[in-house]
């Protein structure tokens, strides 16, 4: 049975996706509350991105997904940014050839606000990883991974969100920078209240921050209860996270 | 199993019958018509041939040339010249035309093709921008603008056919023994391995293909069916000058509206293509010439968005299968 | 001294050669695609610009609006016409920029007919001397209008959000969508863009003693060709660079070179395409992937 939430900032019931021919994703249900961390996990190729995709609208898609209460199933990308829904991609996706500070700017495309604020917010963000801000003016392709992780983050606060999606954080990263990152995550979540859905393998440390889990395989959610149940039941783990 | 190789085999046979009944059709031509009519369908078959040398290029590398024209004015020139300046026969002659085109070809080919992009597209533009003006430079021999009178071929007083019945089955002879060349190159070794280059470059690479050379063979190729059908034309028209449209770059243009209409069988495709890009600005400009170059580009376009394959694309059974150059449909977003 | 005449000379024609190559470039680190038809759009704003003067429009006037339509008429033929063939094979794209160009060629020929006409000039007549070298006002202003022109298109990418989202777009469009940045209406502004230098090439050509006619920017887009070969397809520098190289060497190698006449820059930019493809491919400035065959 999903689990119905009262007032939740996310949900999505009986969410289809498919490439072309290829059908992904059969009936998935999910919910996310309001200031919570919500986790999913699964192995490679279970479909997680595509979930997130199809969060996005970056791929065909149907079934229902409401988000802040309005439904978003239909809507372009670029509103679903506008709604404050903002992903943070696997592999990153932080441009490149342009500099740090560009890279944040441009998080705050949809925001509309002034020039003013738009520099306070970014000298925020600044401040919260120090290491953007002694490298603002380098070329973001320079960054080490784990740095380009944080730029992403970054980023992706600069548009405001009301909800962070993270794709694989961890993706490509030495065990230390994982660390940190997932260290950084909870304390965003902690000081301010931020709601998180993070799509993960490395199940360990994304149950450790979590609220609540779900678990996907071949399309379908297998799990779907609280991140400490979970954690605690060494038959589940075994069986779906293979620890 | 056993279905799928019947249908794959009676789609062929469809085929064979269709040019087979193309082939007739064509040998009929010069005995049912007019002399007039006789020489516009010459010209017609003309400008299929060089269509067939594009349809190569395109189809086995999913490359365009907007150069052609300069490849039918290096045939056109090389075989009036030698025409009328020496004393060689006309069939020597046009293969010197077909060679020197396969070498100019490779010429350009070389640096341009070792490079994915679209260099070549942009290379073969200025070449074709640029060969009017090395006839007028060299107008001392090419007659630059005042151009160059070619003594057209004729049969000997004896024979039985008629002079424009004699020309117009010469340029089908050609035709036809490059469409056979064309098919048997696509049924062979070589044209699996440049269909696999097109299909997949790198796994292609992996198993020996030496795709940079292959592609500047093809285009070499392309460049001298082109220029075999300039010489085809001077010896059938008689005149050709640095202002003659097939030699600049409207010729590329009308070459390339010719390929994507026409589609991309091996001998229907250019055939279709031809007759329309010949005839159909005939009719429009009795009004005006300019309206027939507006019509043509509108059809051009036309095609592009609706059905890129040309027309005879979309007959079932196409003799290439289009070489897997697209990029993948992005998802559905903006 | 003669050849720093032609050198000055040179760069006259080589702004416009360069003015056309960034908007080739503009339009290409938009949507990928080498817009054949640029010069065509070119003369068709030239040839607008001729139409709203001759109704007894100031010059500078006429060009404003005529920048402004252009950008409108980029955007909407990107829209129209363009967009719908980028998911299908490169060739399809190739060929629909021919075909564009058929098409504004064809325009240009009906609405304004095979006669040449003047344009009113920018710039006020005659010339001043330097060291032996006449310099026209006409020379100096295209090169002046070019640069100002360049530099607010430069401003505009380095400074404002809009041009800070189209950077992105041009390298990036799908990290692109995950900031929320509308990439089709990003491809548009590129075409308008492109269409709307172009037309400040166009008209600048006018002031150089060229008269507004059918075809008029032809040569122009050969030269611009090869100036973007120069200098590297997605380069705005390296189009300029190569504009301003390629005018140089047009009427240098137009001027001394015995048995080479004015038409004969046709293939001294086919032998430039050439070396630079046998040379340095990417050309000066591109950073495109050189995949070897």
């Amino acid at each position: 049975m999903p689990r119905i939430l009262n007032d939740p900032l996310l949900e999505i019931r009986n969410l289809h996706a498919r490439y072309g021919q290829a059908r992904v994703l059969h009936g998935i249900d999910l919910s996310i509350g309001k200031g919570e961390v919500v986790v999913l996990l699964g192995a490679n190729g279970a479909g997680k991105t595509t979930t997130l995709r199809a969060l996005s609208g970056l791929v065909e898609r149907s079934g229902t997904i409401s988000f802040r209460g309005n439904d978003v199933i239909a809507k372009n990308s670029a509103d679903i940014v506008a709604q404050r829904l903002i992903q943070v991609p696997e592999g990153r996706g932080t441009f490149a050839d342009l500099t740090v500070e560009e890279n944040l700017l441009l998080g705050a495309y949809t925001v509309k606000s002034e020039r003013s604020a738009q520099k306070n917010n970014l000298n925020r963000l600044l401040a919260m990883f120090p290491i953007l801000a002694e490298r603002s003016q380098q070329r973001a392709g320079l960054l080490s991974g784990g740095e380009q992780q944080m730029l992403a983050i970054a980023r992706a606060l600069m548009g405001e969100p009301e909800l962070l999606v993270l794709d694989e954080p961890s993706l490509g990263l030495a065990p230390t920078v994982t660390q940190s990152v997932f260290a950084t995550l909870k304390s965003l979540h902690e000081d301010t209240g931020l709601s998180l859905l993070i799509v993960e393998q490395n199940a360990e440390l994304s149950l450790a921050i979590a609220d609540h889990a779900y678990v996907l395989e071949a399309g379908v959610i297998q799990v779907d209860g609280p991140a400490e149940s979970i954690r605690d039941d060494d038959g589940l783990r075994r069986a779906y996270l293979g620890y | 199993m056993p279905e799928l190789i019947k249908s794959a085999k009676s789609r062929r046979n469809l085929t064979w019958a269709g040019n087979a009944a193309i082939v007739v059709l064509l040998i009929l031509i010069p005995f049912f018509f007019e002399p007039f009519r006789v020489s516009q369908f010459a010209q017609i078959l003309v400008i299929a041939l060089a269509v067939m040398g594009l349809n190569l290029l395109t189809g086995f590398t999913g490359q365009v040339s907007v150069g052609h024209s300069a490849f039918f004015g290096f045939g056109a020139y090389t075989v009036g010249l030698l025409q009328e300046r020496t004393a060689l026969p006309t069939g020597l002659n046009l293969l010197i035309g077909l060679a020197v085109g396969g070498i100019t070809g490779a010429i350009i080919g070389l640096p341009s093709l070792r490079i994915k992009g679209t260099h070549l597209a942009i290379i073969t533009l200025v070449l074709a921008a640029a060969f009017p003006s090395l006839i007028s430079m060299l107008s001392e021999y090419t007659g630059g603008t005042q151009g160059l009178r070619v003594e057209r071929i004729t049969p000997d007083p004896g024979f039985p056919l008629a002079a424009d019945q004699a020309r117009y089955l010469a340029v089908l002879a050609a035709v036809l023994i490059i469409a056979a060349c064309v098919f048997f190159l696509d049924r062979s070794r070589t044209g699996r391995a440049l269909r696999a280059l097109g299909d997949n470059e790198t796994a292609a690479v992996t198993f020996g293909v030496r795709s940079s050379r292959l592609r500047v063979g093809v285009f070499a190729a392309s460049a001298a069916i082109t220029a075999l059908a300039g010489g085809l034309f001077v010896v059938t028209t008689g005149f050709i000058s640095s202002g003659t449209s097939l030699v600049t770059i409207v010729g590329s243009v009308e070459f390339l509206t010719a390929l994507v209409i026409g589609g991309r069988a091996i001998l229907a495709g250019p055939l279709l293509g031809a007759a329309i890009v010949e005839l159909l600005p005939n009719q429009v400009s009795q009004t005006s010439p300019e309206l027939a170059h507006l019509v043509y580009g509108a059809i051009l376009i036309f095609i592009l968005l609706v059905a890129p394959n040309g027309i005879s694309g979309l007959h079932p059974s196409r003799w290439f299968r289009r070489p897997n150059t697209e990029k993948p449909s992005p998802a559905p977003s903006a | 001294m003669l050849i720093l005449q032609l050198i000055v000379d040179g760069f006259g024609k080589g702004a416009i050669y360069a003015a056309l190559a960034l908007a080739i470039v503009v339009a290409n680190r938009s949507t990928g695609l080498i817009n054949f038809a640029q010069g065509e759009f070119a003369t068709l704003s030239a040839m607008f610009t001729v139409l709203l003067t001759s109704l007894g429009m100031n010059v500078w006037f006429a060009l404003l609006i005529a920048v402004g339509v252009s950008f409108i008429g980029g955007a909407v033929v990107q829209f129209l016409l363009v967009r719908p063939v980028l998911k299908r094979a490169h060739v399809v794209q190739i060929m629909m920029t021919i075909g564009l160009y058929v098409v504004a060629n064809a325009i240009g020929e009906i609405t304004f007919g095979p006669t040449p006409k003047p344009l009113a000039p920018l710039f006020p007549d005659g010339s001043f001397d330097v060291g032996g070298v006449r310099i026209s006002y006409a020379l100096v202003g295209v090169i002046l209008l070019q640069v100002v022109v360049i530099t607010a298109l430069s401003l505009f990418f380095a400074r404002t959000k809009l041009g800070l989202g189209f950077r992105a777009v041009a390298t990036a469009p799908e990290a692109s969508r995950i900031v929320g940045i509308r990439v089709g209406r990003m491809h548009m502004v590129g075409w308008g863009l492109a269409a709307a230098l172009g037309a400040v090439a166009g008209v600048s050509l006018t002031n150089l003693n060229v008269y507004v006619q059918p075809s008029m920017m032809t040569t122009v887009l050969v030269y611009s060709l090869a100036a973007v070969t120069i200098g590297g397809y997605d380069s705005a520098i390296g189009a300029i660079v190569g504009g301003v190289l390629m005018g140089v060497i047009e009427t240098l190698v137009t001027s001394l070179v015995p048995g080479f006449t004015a038409e004969a820059g046709m293939i001294v930019s086919l032998v430039v395409i050439v070396a630079v493809l046998l040379i340095r491919p990417q050309g000066l400035f591109g950073r495109e992937r050189v995949s070897r065959a």
